[in-house]
């Protein structure tokens, strides 16, 4: 039954919520090490991981797609990908990660994970209003 | 990885912060320190070596997340500063004093630095913070 | 799309033995507004969805939009569970009726 009940884009959206953690774990890495000789800043290339498929007009029938279908063929969303920052000619000791770019790469990751997480709660909200026969909030 | 693991990544890094800037503190103070408590000659700058350490190696993200530590707080091997001058207690016998390889721009340069790092990392835990009650109130 | 409301618009139930969906109805007009209320709370439904599913793809960053068509999509299921239960609660009371 709850295999009806929780669709595709349901696990899509939680698989999404993971990248984006991910993410955060990483800037949050990436900051902690600003100072650290030889570090090298890490990121999940999501213009890579996420595929545009769901914007290619598949607005009927979204249910029937693969759960997957938010992520880029081959991507496992247990283990992103992960991409690594060379350092710049001037960051001498090896260092890569520039903290105003990774502070700006936090928030906006920040949003977006607020944002599908709060779409998230609000079709599960009206899930389990349907689910209660039309009672309670 | 869950939250626990990212708030002891940016802990790892107010902390490392956090020492930096004491030894920046200890340089700016003793900037003109001629002499030390060991009686060795003057004040050095002191340098803090920062390392860091895979969260764990369950998988590749606990691989690339990474805390940071400080294993050492080092003497600066840079010669000091010989003025000539005498006159002053601390004059060796051809009248130079050894002044301490302490450069207080560079010291404020590194302040500054050091202190917006950290704040970059107080950012961090407030944004954690705000994702951790984002994932509590899902379907609240 | 207003719900035009139910009271004013009941005729009296009808029981034709001769049609093949033995519905005691309120009258065609009233199934075809419940078919096309049904019809815009899944549309609606549907257009929240992919909405959302364009800004997790990271294709559309127009977040309050789809936070709005989201509540749309909340209220227009709210209210059409409201007008079920005003619907069966009318059916109930004229069957109650003596008639």
């Amino acid at each position: 039954m709850s295999a009806y009940l929780f669709d595709r884009l349901h696990n899509g959206l939680g698989q999404v919520l993971d990248l984006r953690y991910a993410q955060h774990g990483l800037a949050a890495s990436n900051i902690a090490n600003a100072a650290t000789p030889g570090f090298r800043a890490r990121y999940i290339p999501f213009d890579k991981v996420l595929s545009q498929a769901v914007g290619r007009g598949e607005a009927v029938g979204m249910q029937r797609t693969d759960s997957r279908h938010f992520l880029a063929p081959g991507e496992d969303p247990a283990r992103p990908e992960i991409d690594e920052i060379e350092p710049a000619p001037w960051q001498v000791d090896g260092n890569s990660v520039d903290p105003d770019k990774e502070v700006v790469r936090l928030t906006e990751n920040a949003v977006m994970y607020d944002a599908v997480s709060t779409g998230l709660s609000q079709r599960i909200a009206m899930l389990r209003y349907a689910a209660n026969n039309g009672v309670g909030a | 990885m869950d939250f626990l693991d990212v708030f002891s990544v940016s802990a790892s890094g107010l902390t490392a912060q956090r020492v930096r800037l004491q030894a920046v503190a200890s340089n700016m103070a003793n900037a003109r320190s001629t002499r030390t408590e060991d009686g060795q000659g003057p004040y050095q700058r002191k340098l803090t070596v920062f390392q860091s350490e895979s969260l764990n190696f369950d998988d590749e993200l606990g691989a690339a997340m990474e805390r940071v530590h400080v294993t050492d707080v080092v003497a600066s091997q840079e010669p000091a500063t010989l003025v000539y001058d005498p006159g002053h207690p601390d004059a060796d016998e051809d009248g130079y004093v050894a002044y301490p390889n302490v450069n207080i721009l560079e010291e404020m340069v590194d302040m500054m630095t050091t202190s917006r790092m950290y704040e970059a990392n107080t950012n961090v835990v407030r944004t954690t913070r705000q994702l951790a009650d984002t994932a509590l109130s899902i379907g609240r | 799309m207003p719900i035009d409301p139910i009271l004013p618009r009941i005729q009296a139930p009808t029981v034709d033995f001769n049609a093949d969906d033995r519905r005691v109805g309120f009258g065609n007009e009233f199934a075809a507004k419940m078919d096309a209320a049904l019809s815009n709370v899944s549309e609606r439904l549907n257009v929240a969805d992919v909405r959302l599913a364009r800004v997790a793809s990271g294709e559309e960053a127009d977040i309050h939009g789809t936070m709005i068509a989201l509540q749309e999509a909340d209220i227009s299921l709210r209210m059409m569970v409201s007008v079920r239960d005003e619907a069966v609660e009318a059916y109930e009371k004229i069957m109650n009726m003596q008639v």
